[in-house]
């Protein structure tokens, strides 16, 4: 289980940055965490052990499994996990200013990750589950880190009851499998699982997959995560979580759509990139656009998966990584230096060249432009795409999306050339780490077509990207006249915006429906919960009242104890002597 | 040949040492031999036990007595737990010379029972281990009679009924020797087999025959108790395989009922009684005994499965009883003696809160602590042996113990409390080794699983 060690530097962190008595150390040993973590993982590429099972325990006739792997999916999920943890940690070094605060945030960031990078090496159901339900509860505690607001305290909880619900869906289709095939290797149950049993399976872990990656409808927690630190938003939204659900979806692709999944994927992906843009376009707080833009991208895999394209969702999960973590590190920064404003409609952005070089690459790769990393992503999604409608409905969706992308850029800089200051004065740890990873965003998407082996990536069609490119110069040109000359007024706009998110009416209701029913049904647990409560605590009185009758033969008289074992004894002699 | 003959020398070399230590001990007055001399010897015989389990070895001792791997694991839990309670005791006990005496005695009995090829053996192993461990109790003082007495005069008992019912076989079985006797016997038979499972109904703290034991465990200072809850019972089960399984195996359609009510009513009264409980070392006691109602579960069942699950619950309580015990009589000697004592432990001593917690936890079955698959294994045993309302019946009575370990756990992280308690580093090294096996085996239980199983299947 060699893999297993690539573990443990984050769990020793986590365990040190509690325990150290200073709080400045907290932030370095999680940084050196990562560091020997980037070195494990490197280590593992060039000495891949490949893929390795342990009997974890055997129950009756069956034993059960632990399996890693560190095929090619494996190990560059895991490179990107510890490649942005150690970004993230980085940055936060100098982001977490409050020094009461560093020892709890350095220690549960640690624990995250490795609880996320125990889920990227799983390739069995039960170890993904661990590393699932630890990230789980890990993402808990940091969104609602600031125990202090309670928006973070009630975001927290939505989150955790969403992915409670993702879990409990999960779990059932787990049990399913075990139930078929007393077997949760990954390998076995693609080779293996057939039949209406498995269908349902699938379509569970499809569901738990949906609520991890914020797809339509568990989407509302991810925006409200946003309460969370940013740091914590940018290792959510990039490397971490959300991919989680994507990635379960990769392992398992086989299986889904052998399991006629195909058709659920793309649904749930295609209504969530269109909840998603809309609402996108008309959301004024800065770090709820790029959650909105998350859900998008992550809809964008989902199709691309439920077209069975593997490669294209993996080609897009790398580069959305990188450029989404950097795009909420430049929020961080801009929100920052604006005193915790998070309404882009009153930040103040900055045109030096320090500042703007990394936001226009971040913004840029995420919007698509050609030479970078978003591009190939999103135009190999669009060209793995095999039906018309869904194709027109993307291309749409890709106006509106490079639209509130470039308003997020152009907003802020349109406060600036009104008010003409600028207020940059950010630690040097985190101006390091967005460089570090701008560095990372350019030279991913310039060296990406000669890794292991370029023949294996998806087939990126000249016509795909030119239409790209041109719904994306599309959604600029109006994004530029209508948000940066503000060619029409402020009012006007509100009153258009208004009728364009009219097209999410339906959905909202729907959306309304869901919670309606959810509702419901919660009542109705409740309800049943009430009874059940009363028998349980019937239950308890009988037995307490039980245990007061019993607690007359404890009076301590040897004589009574006497007289019940020779009571015991004749009775048993008498039982057996009947048999 | 060479390899025996050492492991044999492995086996017998602790007694000698632990007896002439704690000999010279009481005569020089000092504690350290004492217990260096005792941890010594258990050392070597845990190191034998390993020995032996490891290269599977079947080792005759004087015709009566043969070390397998089943007596090698019984061996190794005696022996570890023996040392686990000898730290505590050297902290604890005023006279620590003669507890050790009197524990090397026990010891001698434990292996007697965990070797035994015959039903003499056995006999004897009980009276050391019921004689030492009155005494035992009794050199700590006048206020400890009356557990001592209360063991002597049960143990002896059961004891008298034990061989009573190796009387009635005798014509069957003049060798005595744990061979099957054959079926179709009659009522000698029947009414023998009736006997056994009272004296170990007795031993094993099973229901009827267990209305004394929350006196006995109540009354003896924490660290005799440790050893009787966690080793003495514990062996008591290997006696209870050996006479069913070895001896009356043909009669197992006829046994596995009974014991299977033994296992219900001994689960439910110890729960039951646990629910109202204040005082915390009676609590546990109760918990005890429920505990082991689970263990009857697997021997009920009586598959290579179940016994399995039996042998790895029987190593998984013991560890966390002994914790228990050695965090109780901590307590107990800081003043806490009862639920509501227990309030706001967290804020006064942080380890001894969080580890009672963790070793509650894993009593109650939770997942990631070693209780949770000592259950889990447990109830799928039975579940494959098509034997539904024992599993169900189980995990009822597992709910039910969540609720009185909730009550300690509530108490224990309520409200802040400036009276610090400082821990003890003989107790912390107690419950740390605890922990660790909890822990271990909780995260990752295979080696266990298949070292119980390599054990079992030295059970015809």
């Amino acid at each position: 289980m060699l893999a297993l060690f690539v573990v443990l530097p984050f769990v020793l962190s986590g365990v040190l940055a509690m325990l150290v008595k200073s709080d400045r150390l907290a932030g370095p040993i999680a940084l050196a965490a990562g560091l020997v973590s980037i070195g494990l993982v490197g280590w593992l590429y060039l000495n891949n052990p490949g893929m390795q099972a342990l009997t974890w325990f055997t129950a009756g006739a069956y034993p059960i499994t632990l399996v890693t792997s560190l095929s090619q999916l494996h190990i560059w999920f895991l490179a990107l996990i510890a490649f942005m943890s150690t970004m993230v940690i980085l940055y936060s070094m100098g982001f977490m200013d409050v020094p009461s605060e560093r020892h709890a945030y350095f220690s549960e960031i640690s624990f995250f990750a490795a609880g996320m990078m125990l889920f990227a090496i799983g390739a069995d159901l039960i170890t993904l589950f661990v590393g699932w339900e630890l990230i789980g509860f890990a993402s808990y505690l940091l969104i609602g880190f600031w125990r202090h607001r309670e928006s973070a305290v009630n975001a927290a909880r939505k989150a955790v009851i969403v992915l409670l619900i993702g879990d409990l869906l999960m779990f059932s289709g787990i049990a399913l499998l075990w139930v078929q095939l007393h077997s949760l290797s990954l390998a076995y149950i693609e080779a293996n699982a057939s039949g209406y049993l498995a269908s349902a399976a699938a379509l569970f872990i499809v569901a738990g997959a949906l609520t991890k990656s914020a797809q339509f409808p568990f989407h509302e927690w991810l925006t409200d995560a946003m309460e969370g630190p940013t740091p914590v938003s940018a290792l959510l939204h990039s490397s971490t979580m959300v991919k989680a659900g994507v990635f379960l979806a990769m392992v398992l692709l086989p299986f889904l759509i052998k399991a006629g999944m195909g058709p659920i994927l793309i649904g749930a992906g295609l209504i969530s990139v269109i909840v998603a843009v809309v609402n996108a376009l008309s959301s004024t707080h800065i770090k709820r656009i790029l959650a909105y833009s998350t859900i998008e991208d992550m809809g964008l895999m989902f199709i691309a998966l439920g077209f069975g394209s593997l490669l294209a969702a993996f080609l897009l999960f790398l580069f959305q990584t990188l450029y989404k973590g950097l795009a909420f590190m430049n929020a961080g920064e801009l929100t920052k230096a604006n005193n915790d404003e998070m309404d882009i409609r009153k930040l103040v952005g900055s045109t030096r060249l320090a500042i703007i070089v990394p936001v226009i690459i971040g913004v840029a790769s995420l919007a698509g432009v050609f030479p970078l990393g978003g591009f190939f992503g999103k135009a190999a999604v669009d060209s793995a795409v095999s039906n018309y409608v869904v194709y027109a409905v993307l291309m749409l969706v890709e106006v509106v999306s490079s639209m509130y992308i470039f308003r997020w850029l152009l907003v802020p800089l349109s406060n600036r050339a009104r008010s003409g200051k600028s207020l940059y004065n950010e630690p040097r740890s985190m101006v390091m780490a967005v460089y570090i990873v701008s560095i990372g965003v350019v030279a991913s998407s310039l060296v990406w077509p000669y890794l292991s082996g370029s023949s294996r990536w998806p087939p990126i069609s000249l016509l795909d990207g030119a239409t790209y490119t041109l719904m994306l110069l599309v959604g600029f040109a109006l994004s530029y006249a209508l948000y940066y000359k503000r060619i029409v007024a402020a009012r006007k706009m509100r009153s258009i915006l208004s009728q364009l998110s009219d097209i999410s009416i339906p959905i909202n209701t729907f959306y309304g429906f869901v919670v309606w029913v959810a509702s419901k049904c919660g009542s109705a647990v409740d309800e049943f919960e009430y009874y059940l409560y009363s028998i349980v605590k019937v239950c308890g009185h009988g037995f307490v009242n039980i245990s007061l009758l019993f607690e007359r033969t404890q009076d301590g008289s040897i004589n009574y104890y006497l007289v019940m074992f020779i009571v015991g004894a004749i009775a048993a002699v008498v039982i057996f002597s009947v048999i | 040949m060479i390899i025996e003959q050492l492991a044999m020398l492995l086996v017998l070399l602790p007694f000698a040492v632990m007896i002439l230590s704690s000999c010279v001990a009481i005569r020089s007055k000092s504690r350290r031999l004492a217990l260096w001399g005792s941890l010594a010897g258990v050392l070597i015989a845990a190191f034998g036990a390993t020995i032996v389990m490891d290269l599977g070895l079947s080792i005759p001792l004087l015709g009566y007595l043969t070390v397998t791997p089943l007596s090698a694991f019984f061996l190794f839990l005696a022996s570890s737990g023996t040392a686990l309670v000898e730290i505590l005791a050297f902290r604890y006990s005023e006279q620590f010379q003669e507890f050790a005496f009197f524990m090397s005695l026990s010891f001698i009995g434990m292996f007697l029972i965990a070797a035994a090829q015959s039903l003499l053996p056995i006999i004897i192993g009980f009276e050391l281990m019921t004689v030492s461990t009155a005494f035992m109790m009794l050199v700590h003082g006048r206020k400890r009679a009356e557990a001592a007495i209360k063991l002597f005069i049960f143990g002896s008992l059961a004891i008298a009924v034990f061989a009573f019912a190796t009387a009635l076989i005798l014509q069957y079985n003049p060798s005595l020797s744990l061979s099957a006797i054959p079926q179709y016997l009659g009522y000698i038979a029947m009414v023998s087999l009736a006997l056994f499972l009272v004296a170990l109904g007795f031993e094993t703290a099973s229901f009827p025959f267990n209305l004394w034991i929350p006196d006995v465990y109540q009354g003896a200072p924490a660290f005799v108790t440790a050893a009787l809850a966690g080793i003495n019972k514990k062996i008591a089960f290997l006696a209870l395989i050996e006479v069913l399984f070895f001896v009356f195996t043909a009669y197992f359609t006829s046994f596995y009922r009974i014991v299977e009510v033994l296992a219900i009513v001994t689960m439910l009264f110890g729960n039951i009684l646990a629910l109202k409980q204040k005082n915390l070392k009676r609590l546990f006691a109760y918990s005890s005994i429920s505990q082991a109602g689970y263990i009857l579960v697997g021997i009920a069942v009586g598959t290579h499965a179940g016994l399995t699950a039996s042998l790895f619950y029987i190593f998984a309580h013991s560890f966390m009883i002994i914790g228990v015990f050695a965090i109780v009589g901590f307590l107990e000697s800081h003043g806490i003696n009862t639920v509501d004592d227990c309030n706001s432990l967290y804020s006064r001593n942080a380890f001894i809160a969080v580890s009672l917690t963790l070793i509650m936890l894993s009593m109650a079955g939770i997942p990631g602590l070693v209780g949770f698959f000592g259950k889990f294994i447990l109830f799928t045993s039975a579940i494959s042996a098509g034997m539904y309302w024992l599993a169900v019946i189980g995990v009822l009575n597992s709910f039910i113990s969540i609720y009185y370990y909730a009550r300690i756990v509530n108490a224990s992280f309520q409200r802040k409390n400036e009276r610090t308690i400082l821990i003890d580093r003989y107790v912390q090294m107690v419950v740390v080794f605890a922990l660790a096996i909890i822990i271990t085996f909780g995260v990752f239980p295979q080696p266990l699983i298949s070292m119980a199983s390599a054990a079992a299947s030295f059970i015809p």
